[in-house]
């Protein structure tokens, strides 16, 4: 019985360090291939004709979707930021999700709204009645819609795509910030490979404590709290390197709900977003890709890492756990509605790279992790650990992950380097160091109940997260 | 030890190593920079005044241009910096300045770089610079391998603006190494009014359907008139696709004449294609003229959503005559009564209400 | 003598403009940002006021319309000309609806927006 035990918890011990290693070797590469195609493409900044873009009256329209469910404290920042966006021909659609906050009046206030007959363009299937639909009297495209909520943002956004009349969509959070050239950038790719770009997206950077000023930030910083400067180096690690990675294998699953574009009728022809989905960002690009595929029209998921969003993220742990939760939930159902896909050579990178690595990896990962914690605390307890051996291997393991994080931070300083002073760049190479301990580990729990929550079936709520709205800038001292 | 320990040992190391070497690496590269930015403003400060001196034309000009012949390297930054947002004789100073220190000659002998990039902004670079000597070596990277490139060499083409690039560009659309519409068209649009006699012959005698689109929608965004017969064939031309018929009855629209009227009428009510009624009811719009109404209101029942509400917004916009047909129907139940509401309450006169404001 | 105010968030622009406009015997001042222009127009009330649209902090327009809206008879009737890359047929409009005495679109040509500013002037304001 002992010996049983005892094999198994070594085999467990075992297979958790060299599940470790590799998930850490993996993302290595993913950061290395990334910096890679970063690098080029800054190599083109000033000759990629985003002047061009702009003053061309063929590129074609944007329509921005935001959904805003008591969003009272970013919403019109979000909604200046989208309004003076560089491009030259854009609409902005805001859902009012069923506000209980001041959400409506302050727009309300800031644009005149003033009610009017909606024009529909599609009929994607909505849950949520809409109440009424208002227009700008300021001389800004902007459409509201007050709806009742289902406590969706798809739904929300379904809305909003019915009434959307430009070729393209942009779905944007209400709590996120886009820089002035965001909007040119995602773009771009539309018009340089119309035939194949059917959705991009664009960097999701941190915003908690960056310097702003009616939704254009003027000097990004770093938060004190450790956990969001945690939250920012990993932000820079999958949502910028990783995913500039995998849009460069072609195999690009997630194109952030806060800020990603699409062909507009390529969304309406799979019918919307998937409104039971918790993850309907990433949903609606694998259905995309699987769509589109089966039809035999080639298509193109592209990520373009110069483009940024700054967004704001949980600050504490109670909220970080809800919000990880909700993604891992969201991914299962996404694997489990698209399991024919995995590993099928038909859907090219995507079916045999991405989906089974986020199978593997970002799904199953947590149940591997804190399972392989239990065995060591079990191993430990029992005395089967060898004290040298086993800080040996927590050495390496812990060894590779900061190089992951320190790599991160070195090319985004090599790079972009967004955050000037040294002290932001001295707390974010530690916070890289402190992710591995401790971060990681409750993250891996915050996972497996999101895991287990889909495994029960839980219905899916989507619970909003407080906001704390941006920092404003000081006003400028009168000259 | 074992092996695996010492293995183990030896990896932790390593890793260890490549850390601190990275640390470093940041560290140093961290504080350069500050100093490295600081420096190079410093030089623009320096020499900024100097260049403006140096687009006049008189004689302290010339002088102030001469003197800038052996500054340092971060003249040709700042130029080039600014050269995408000026045009007329400053701009073309700039570019036999940049011509003078070399900067063009460097460029050229990039077009034929082995990295992608390289080539890419050296063609953006001759494309600013505006030096016609460089139109044939920018046309041959209309087929270059990487897309990126052929973009950038249209883009090139078009601020360079030599005419001859006309032809390659509309031919470039349909090949196997293709510029996408969009990237042509601004491209022609960059050469302005001197190319319309090619677009008026890619309209005529086009080398691609593609083409021909592309042609009629630029010659609208021109509001060119001369072109007028030819889009008048375009769009009754049946053998032609849905595609380019359309293209022709927004370029209609968009130069405005009413002569226009019954052909774009005809395209209304007697094509199969929605995306085309669509276009030929904007277009009929745009024109506002009074004949149009009584057309509108007959496809105003149309089956397909975005026709009808086309056809609603082009009589809302048509006058008292116009806003009383659409109010007819404005009390209709369903799609019809629904479109013909929202063309009403879309266009509150939009004129007005801004004006009041501003006042 | 002639006080020009010039806004744009492009220091080499608007030290091009400077430069040009200084050139005809006219006192130029130079801001970054919308706000810090507003301000100035309203302390140092110019003779006119050159205005890129697309800026940090208040955009062109919005200073524009706010300066049409001023008290100060002086500052409301200040001659605007917008410079900017906007260049579609609505935002021109949008432009003067705001209020704007001229509108430059960019890529600009300096010698003529040189030319635009002396017409905007009262005539003998500037000596070319």
């Amino acid at each position: 019985m002992r010996e049983a035990l005892t094999s198994a918890v070594t085999t467990m011990n075992w297979t958790v360090l060299g599940y470790v290693l590799v998930l850490d070797t993996s993302m290595l590469l993913l950061v290395l291939v990334g910096a890679r195609r970063v690098v080029t493409n800054l190599r083109w900044i000033g000759a990629e004709g985003l002047d061009r873009v702009f003053a061309s009256p063929l590129t074609p329209g944007v329509s921005v979707l935001v959904p805003a469910h008591d969003e009272e404290a970013g919403v019109l920042d979000t909604l200046a930021a989208v309004l003076s966006q560089r491009y030259p021909l854009l609409e902005v659609v805001l859902v009012d999700d069923g506000s209980t906050d001041r959400t409506f009046e302050l727009v309300a206030e800031r644009y005149g709204l003033t009610p009017v007959t909606p024009r529909w363009t599609a009929d994607t299937p909505v849950e949520g009645r809409v109440l009424s639909v208002h227009r700008a009297t300021t001389g800004d495209p902007l459409t509201v819609v007050r709806k009742t909520s289902v406590k969706r943002r798809s739904d929300a956004l379904n809305v909003a795509l019915n009434l959307a009349r430009h070729p393209l969509v942009c779905m944007v959070d209400a709590d996120s910030l886009l820089e002035p050239d965001a909007l040119l950038k995602v773009a771009r790719p539309f018009i340089e490979d119309p035939d194949h770009v059917v959705g991009a997206g664009g960097v999701i950077r941190t915003a908690n404590a960056a310097l702003t000023d009616r939704g254009a930030v003027l000097e990004p910083r770093l938060s004190t709290r450790w956990l969001v400067r945690i939250q920012a180096v990993e932000y820079l690690r999958s949502f910028l390197l990783g995913r500039t990675s995998w849009a460069d294998a072609d195999a690009l699953l997630i194109i952030s709900g806060a800020f990603g574009l699409f062909r507009r009728d390529a969304v309406v022809e799979v019918g919307g977003l998937d409104p039971r989905s918790l993850a309907e960002d990433a949903e609606l690009v694998v259905t995309l890709q699987e769509h589109l595929r089966r039809a035999g029209r080639p298509s193109r998921m592209v990520f373009v890492p110069e483009t940024v969003c700054w967004t704001e993220v949980p600050e504490t742990w109670a909220v970080l756990g809800r919000q990880r939760q909700r993604w891992s939930h969201g991914l299962a159902q996404l694997l489990w509605k698209h399991r024919r896909m995995v590993g099928n050579p038909r859907f090219g990178p995507v079916g045999l790279l991405a989906l089974p690595f986020f199978l593997v990896f970002e799904l199953l990962g947590p149940v591997v992790e804190v399972l392989g914690l239990a065995s060591v605390v079990v191993a430990a307890v029992l005395g089967l650990l060898d004290p040298g051996t086993a800080t040996l291997m927590v050495a390496v393991a812990l060894a590779l992950g900061v190089l992951v994080s320190t790599a991160v931070v070195a090319v985004e300083e090599f790079t972009f380097h967004r955050y000037r002073s040294g002290a932001d760049l001295r707390a974010l190479l530690l916070a890289g160091a402190l992710e591995n301990v401790g971060y990681r580990q409750l993250h891996a729990w915050f996972r497996l109940r999101g895991l287990l929550a889909a495994l029960a079936r839980w219905d899916p709520v989507w619970t909003a997260m407080p906001r704390t709205g941006f920092t404003t800038a000081p006003a400028a001292a009168e000259a | 030890m074992t092996t695996l320990t010492t293995a183990a040992l030896v990896a932790t190391l390593l890793l260890t190593a490549a850390v601190l070497l990275l640390l470093a690496a940041v560290a140093v590269e961290h504080a350069r920079r500050g100093r490295r930015l600081a420096r190079e403003e410093r030089r623009r400060a320096e020499l900024t005044p100097q260049v403006w001196a140096a687009l006049d034309d008189d004689e302290d000009g010339a002088a102030a241009l001469a003197g800038l012949d052996a500054a340092p390297a971060a003249l040709d930054d700042l130029v080039l910096d600014l050269l995408p947002q000026l045009r007329g004789a400053d701009r073309a100073a700039l570019g036999r300045l940049l011509a003078r220190r070399g900067v063009v000659t460097r460029a050229a002998a990039d077009l034929s770089a082995r990295a992608p990039w390289r080539r890419g902004r050296a063609a953006a670079l001759l494309g600013n610079a505006g030096d016609p000597g460089q139109t044939d070596a920018l046309t041959a990277l209309l087929t270059d391998r990487a897309a990126d490139v052929r973009c950038a060499a249209a883009r090139a083409l078009g601020k360079a603006g030599d005419t001859r690039a006309a032809g390659p560009l509309l031919r470039a659309l349909a090949r196997s190494r293709r510029v996408p519409a969009g990237v042509v068209g601004m491209a022609l649009l960059d050469l302005g009014t001197p190319v319309l006699p090619d677009l008026r012959a890619a309209v005529t005698d086009p080398p691609s359907p593609a083409a021909q689109a592309l042609a009629a929608d630029l010659l609208g965004l021109h509001g060119d008139v001369e072109a007028l017969p030819l889009l008048l064939g375009l769009v009754a031309d049946t053998r032609r696709p849905a595609a380019v018929r359309g293209s022709a009855a927004t370029a209609l629209g968009r130069i405005g004449v009413p002569t226009a009227t019954p052909a774009l009428g005809a395209a209304l009510a007697q094509t199969a294609v929605p995306a085309l009624r669509r276009a030929a009811a904007e277009a009929l719009g745009r024109i506002g003229d009074d004949e149009a109404i009584d057309l509108l209101a007959a496809r105003f029942a149309d089956g397909d959503d975005a026709v009808r509400a086309e056809c609603a917004d082009a009589l809302a916009g048509a006058g008292e005559e116009g806003r009383a047909r659409l109010a007819a129907h404005a009390w209709h139940a369903g799609r019809v009564g629904e479109a013909a509401r929202a063309a009403l309450s879309n266009r509150p006169r939009p004129r007005d209400a801004r004006l009041r404001r501003a006042a | 003598m002639t006080h020009v105010l010039v806004v744009d968030d492009d220091p080499a622009i608007a030290s091009l403009v400077a430069f040009k406009i200084g050139r005809l015997g006219a006192r130029v001042s130079v801001e970054s940002d919308g706000e810090a222009g507003l301000a100035a127009a309203r302390q140092l009330r110019p003779d006119l006021v050159v205005l890129d649209w697309m800026m940090p902090r208040m955009n062109g327009l919005e200073v524009c319309a706010a300066l049409r809206a001023d008290p100060d008879p002086q500052v409301a009737s200040v001659p605007v000309v917008l410079l900017t890359a906007k260049a579609q047929e609505s935002d021109v409009e949008r432009g003067f609806v705001a209020g704007a005495t001229d509108y430059v679109v960019k890529p600009f040509s300096p010698r003529e927006l040189v030319s635009r500013v002396t017409a905007a002037l009262p005539p003998g304001a500037l000596t070319p």
